[in-house]
């Protein structure tokens, strides 16, 4: 490996001493440029004009009025409600996600492939989607509204992302390292601690992270479940800018958890570093008499994952007394009381426009900088400089979307760009929320291509950019493919932002179904989780597609 | 007339991998750089391809290539471990240069396959095949882009002992029947005897000495020579 870094690094150096073509310059800047252009137009001038309006409301940084927020007594409280909440919520799901990661990527057995989707696909489904699942399976009980609906409903959120991260680095473990320690006379729990956890180390470190920071910044899921109740930094973000209008305390808030965001994402672009080089699967095996407890975690918890969609369906073909599609036939209207301005249907139509404008910036933005990211020039400047492209990549991942939203809406509104009239911003926002997804399933493939296999190409005659085509792009295409199918997905599912930029009469599905739930009375209930299980069904259909592409996405953060 | 290296050096952090190689390999020729590991052999061979940068000057047929880039220099790099492309299959591997260079010719494709010994593997899959049909393969796919000039960097160390000598054979015959310039690098001088005319010697980045393996053994320059050789 680092033989092929050496090379890769020498063929870069000597790319510009000696044959850098001027077009091939040109190319690498654009590559460059155009990444860079779109995370600073789009992410970085909002989220930072909205920090300087709250933080500098005259001009000066004004420290009374950040101590002021700080020292709230709410502030104090959503803070450690959010941390707390999402500690509570990490290590659950690596409890429960941990088993699964080990049956689902050692053993073979029947059935494995139906308890894999069932794990995996909650991950896909739309925040809202899942909020209104457990509001569903909870209602009448003590567990409605309650802090726990919201952490079990965080854990059912995020399981997958364990099983992914932890199960491609189980995936090639080498199983004779932990034979030779049996054979040294280590008892089974000892194997597990001294080699097993040892070795999984940094890929458990980088999920528990990336799971904390999606528990941390979750938005559509709790505003669903924990309504007015209970408040995380994101939701008192958006409950602060668009009911109260306390720019200066959002602010505040949005600065807390970014810091907290830049943070977590140096500690995991740290840990993630030294495990993506390592990319060979061993066989699974049959699962022995003490792999039983494993499978049964696994199965437990993938029947766990499907009960709340089940209550979902259910509910969804509930009408007055009795069974019937009602609730579907109302998505042709706007609700009891023209709650809506535009029919679910109507909205649908919008997430499908939007969701594919979003996947197709995604892809454009996501492959230009996976095929620079995937280069490792030789010169240590460069290579930092490629490495905080790529952390910069991830940070619309983790900053609250409700401040990129609204952030947009208060930069974007004015000459040179004034695109607040346009619903381009809508596809936008959500390719912003995406490409740092694509980046995550592309990246480790198209690392997998040495720089010597780029060298027999140009050798054979193919220039630098036929190169990226023919062999990058080729080895890369069903990734690519499997790429396309979740930007599209979570662009479908996109809220937070979405929220804030979608008109009335041009509202994505989520959106009409937040305020579906808001306006409780008549048939909205019932339309509300029709919507929702049409969005599910939407989803869960796209992910099937992918899964039959066999592409290994695992490894994916 | 074919290739020349006048005074080419190659230097990596200030520290000397070839220092100073002079040689001319005449068109047709098939001549083998053997030497220890690390005397700089591949560094070599990567040079001469353009993927090193280097001093010196490296010249064909009497004009200076170092200004050429790797994919216009017509000089073929036929790596250790084949290096095939894993989402092609074998047809597709044969055929990437006419690929690139717009030429497709199927007839060919199976043409060369035939000629390693591979006829009818187009359409399988390169990953399921041995280390010795994978080489074959990518021998196959330097040969279709009718090189000026094929390197072979140790072509045959990937593959087993018993094999290996009946493929020495076969390169020899496949390189002289189709006439194309070669240098091949390996390791093992009775390897090189076999396949090449000559044989040039590397030690610490130096050219030492250069000759068939029997004016070699006969009058080696130096002890160090006399024990590599033997």
């Amino acid at each position: 490996m680092r033989d092929n870094w050496r090379s890769s690094g020498l063929r870069e150096r000597q790319l510009s001493r000696l044959n850098a073509h001027p077009a091939t310059i040109a190319a690498w800047t654009l590559g460059i440029a155009l990444p860079v252009a779109f995370v600073g137009v789009f992410f970085a001038w909002p989220v930072a004009t909205i920090l300087g309006r709250g933080l500098f409301p005259t001009g000066a940084l004004d420290v009374a009025g950040i101590a002021e927020v700080l020292s709230r007594p709410r502030t104090i409280r959503i803070i450690g409600f959010t941390v707390g909440l999402a500690a509570a919520a990490t290590a659950i799901t690596l409890l429960l996600g941990m088993p699964a990661a080990y049956a689902l990527s050692r053993l073979k057995f029947r059935g494995r492939g139906v308890l894999r989707a069932a794990v995996l696909v909650p991950f896909v489904l739309p925040t809202v989607v899942v909020g209104i699942a457990f509001r569903t399976l909870f209602r009448g009980t003590p567990l409605d509204g309650s802090v726990l609906a919201i952490l079990l409903a965080l854990v059912f959120f995020n399981i997958a992302v364990v099983v992914r991260t932890v199960g491609a680095s189980w995936e090639s473990l080498d199983p004779r390292q932990e034979e030779a320690a049996r054979v040294l006379g280590a008892g089974p729990v000892r194997v597990f601690v001294t080699i097993t956890l040892r070795r999984l180390g940094p890929s458990v470190a980088a999920a528990a992270s990336i799971v904390f920071l999606f528990c941390s910044t979750a938005f559509g899921t709790v505003l669903v479940l924990g309504g007015a109740r209970y408040s995380t930094i994101e939701t008192e973000i958006w409950l602060l800018t668009t009911q109260f209008l306390d720019l200066r305390a959002a602010s505040v808030l949005s600065i807390t958890q970014l810091l907290v965001v830049v943070a977590l994402l140096v500690v995991t672009a740290r840990v993630r570093g030294r495990t993506t080089s390592q990319r060979r699967s061993f066989a699974t095996r049959r699962p022995r008499r003490a792999d039983v407890p494993a499978v049964f975690a696994t199965s437990a918890v993938a029947v766990a994952l499907v009960i709340p969609l089940g209550a979902l369906v259910q509910r969804s073909l509930q009408v007055g007394d009795g069974w019937g599609f009602g609730n579907f036939l109302a998505l042709a209207s706007t609700g009891s009381r023209n709650a809506l301005t535009i029919s679910p249907w109507t909205a649908l139509g919008n997430s499908l426009g939007f969701a594919a404008a979003a996947t197709g910036i995604a892809m454009l933005l996501g492959l230009v900088t996976s095929v620079l990211l995937s280069r490792r020039p030789r010169s240590p400047s460069a290579r930092r400089g490629l490495d905080l492209l790529d952390g910069a990549l991830m940070l619309p991942l983790g900053v609250s979307a409700v401040t990129v939203g609204f952030g947009f809406l208060i930069t974007l509104n004015a000459p040179p760009l004034d695109l607040r009239a346009s619903p381009i911003l809508v596809p936008i926002a959500q390719a912003l929320v995406a490409t740092p997804l694509v980046v995550r399933v592309l990246l480790p493939v198209l690392r997998s291509v040495g720089s010597r296999m780029r060298e027999a190409a140009a050798t054979l005659g193919a220039a630098p950019w036929r190169v990226i085509l023919t062999i990058d792009l080729g080895v890369a295409a069903r990734a690519a493919l499997a790429a396309t199918g979740l930007a599209f997905t979570v662009a479908l599912g996109e809220f937070g932002a979405t929220t804030f930029l979608s008109r009335p009469s041009n509202a994505t599905l989520p959106v009409v179904i937040y305020r579906l739930i808001g306006l409780p009375g008549g048939d909205n209930a019932g339309m509300a989780i029709a919507a929702s299980v049409v969005l599910a069904v939407l989803t869960v259909a796209v992910v099937a597609l992918i899964e039959r592409l066999r592409v290994d996405s695992a490894g994916a953060f | 007339m074919g290739l020349q290296l006048q005074d080419v050096t190659v230097e990596f952090d200030g520290k000397r991998a070839v220092d100073g190689v002079s040689i001319d390999i005449p068109t047709g020729e098939v001549f083998a750089l053997i030497g220890p590991s690390g005397s700089g052999k591949s560094s070599l061979l990567r040079a001469i391809a353009g993927l090193e940068a280097c001093t010196g000057d490296i010249r064909w047929d009497d004009e200076s290539v170092l200004k050429t880039p790797v994919h216009r220099r017509g000089f073929v790099l036929m790596f250790q471990d084949g290096q095939l492309f894993p989402h092609l299959d074998v047809a597709g591997n044969v055929g990437y240069s006419m690929k690139v260079s717009g030429h497709r010719d199927p007839a060919r494709v199976e043409q060369l396959l035939a000629l390693v010994g591979l006829a009818g593997f187009g359409a399988r899959r390169v990953t399921d095949l041995s280390g010795g049909e994978q080489q074959r393969v990518a021998l196959a796919r330097s040969l279709a882009a009718t090189p000026r000039l094929l390197l072979l960097d140790e072509p045959l160390s990937s593959i087993d002992r018993e094999l290996r000598e009946r493929l020495a054979g076969d390169l020899h015959d496949i390189l002289h029947d189709a006439g194309v310039t070669t240098i091949v690098v390996t390791h093992d001088h009775e390897e090189a005897a076999v396949i090449a005319d000559r044989i040039g010697i590397l030690e610490a980045g130096r050219l030492v000495q250069v000759g068939t393996l029997t004016e070699l053994r006969a009058h080696p320059v130096d002890d160090r020579v006399a024990r590599f050789l033997s």
